[in-house]
């Protein structure tokens, strides 16, 4: 038998593919089979930032749904600036919150399920007169 | 040296790792090594180490595996578990992270598991006075395993059952994971906001729920529903499901049986607004979209 301090390379290479393939199995599943993995500290929504940045109407080939979902972003700035994405966005440079994903013409909302099913839910709750804090709480036990 | 010198330096260096690699592929091991792997709620269950072979041999009992000591199912290196989650071994807590397994084999069947938070070589057994996990085990008589043999069966929601079988012996134990902060139960007042029957109209219903009613009720400590009417395929219509609370107003859909949760319907989740002393309505949303997939309004007593 092998004394443990003298593993050949393929042991060890074998070892690493071991550690490996057990980071990586979690990372192969949905984000909602374990919502608390993405979710982290939801930011504190910028002093007087506007929606200025975000991709106007006219830039979203027409598609009713997003039109319909930008224009409702534009107008609750403040909030969206509180909410956190899950989608992973969040450790991207130059992402500060939910906004961030609808800004720019290569807002990943336009094609991002979650950025987009976010910004859905923070409106709606939004217009159902929810605070910040419960619309915060209704992100985290979603995503 | 000279650059053709180093070379040369070089050329050996990788002929002898090429050696040392081609030795290793043709060596066969008298316990060749495996990982069994297993995904329980989108944690990894892992146990690894090497497998030996019976040969002929008396293994329980003998100079092998005496009776009353130490041993670790396995050779060369202890057999380790990994959990990557909290869990419990036949209801014993037990943190999450990686241990070395360690049984002591008794003849009257009565065993005991350890968990080492080292990883030992199978000589070095473990400091008793260091830090374990100590759990009775009921060893039996089985049919005749040449390989040791670990395996993970009967998983049903967050529970499995681990067990080792080898050379006449087999032992089984109880393996599960925390639910964490899933907040299965209900509360009475909550229970009572929520009961009730809920009418769903079919322009707020889709295939393949095509149902006419929610009917939701407060049981033994747990919210369940189930769908009721309509023209909806058998595992929708007449089903418990269980609502577990994720925060004020959203609840996640589960499956339970025998008064165990064996699944989750991850796509979804149940929104019931707080507006009111009893819920009015329960829509049945999609994740991530945020789709509203079935809209279902208490009907008046």
């Amino acid at each position: 038998m092998t004394p443990p301090s003298l593993l050949a390379r393929r042991d060890v290479l074998h070892l690493l593919a071991l550690g490996a393939l057990g980071g990586l199995v979690p990372m192969a599943l949905p984000a909602t089979a374990h919502p608390e993995r993405r979710r982290g500290p939801h930011p504190t929504p910028r002093r007087d930032y506007t929606a200025d940045k975000v991709l106007p109407a006219d830039q979203l080939g027409g598609d009713k749904e997003l039109i319909t979902l930008f224009d409702g972003i534009r107008k609750i700035p403040q909030v969206v600036d509180g909410v956190r994405c899950s989608c992973g966005c969040a450790e991207l440079p130059g992402f500060y919150s939910l906004l961030s994903c609808f800004e720019g013409k290569d807002a990943m909302a336009k094609w991002c399920a979650i950025c987009a099913g976010t910004g859905a839910l923070v409106i709606r709750l939004h217009g159902r007169g929810r605070t910040l804090e419960q619309i915060r709480e209704a992100v985290d036990a979603r995503y | 040296m000279r650059a053709i010198e180093w070379s040369r330096a070089a050329l050996c260096v990788g002929l002898v790792m090429s050696a040392d690699v081609g030795t290793a592929t043709a060596q066969l091991r008298p316990s060749e090594k495996f990982a069994l792997i297993q995904i329980v709620d989108g944690d990894t269950i892992m146990i690894t180490g090497s497998r030996p072979n019976q040969r002929g041999r008396d293994i329980y009992g003998s100079p092998n595996v005496p009776w009353g000591k130490s041993w670790t199912p396995g050779a060369d290196n202890a057999t380790v578990l990994r959990v990557d989650r909290d869990f419990s071994i036949s209801g014993t807590a037990v943190a999450k992270g990686a241990y070395s397994i360690w049984m002591t084999p008794r003849e009257d069947d009565h065993w005991t598991l350890f968990l080492d938070e080292a990883n030992l070589f199978h000589t070095a057994h473990p400091d008793t006075v260091g830090k374990q996990y100590v759990i009775p085990l009921v060893a039996r008589s089985v049919a005749p395993v040449e390989t040791l043999t670990w395996s993970i069966n009967d998983i049903k929601g967050w529970r499995s059952r681990v067990e080792l079988t080898w050379a006449g012996k087999a032992v089984d134990f109880d393996l599960r994971l925390s639910a964490g902060d899933l907040k299965l139960a209900a509360d009475a007042e909550q229970g009572k906001r929520i009961a009730g029957t809920y009418e769903i109209t079919p322009d707020n219903r889709q295939e393949p729920f095509m149902v006419d009613r929610l009917v939701a009720r407060y049981e033994d400590g747990y919210l369940k529903w189930r769908f009721e009417g309509g023209n909806a395929p058998d595992w929708v219509d007449g089903t418990d499901w269980v609502m577990a609370s994720r925060g004020s107003e959203t609840f996640g859909w589960y499956m339970m049986h025998d008064g165990e949760v064996v699944g989750q319907m991850g796509w979804a989740v149940l929104e019931i607004p707080e507006d009111g002393e009893r819920a009015e309505v329960i829509e049945i949303r999609v994740v991530p979209e945020d789709k509203m997939f079935v809209r279902a309004v208490r009907v008046p007593e």
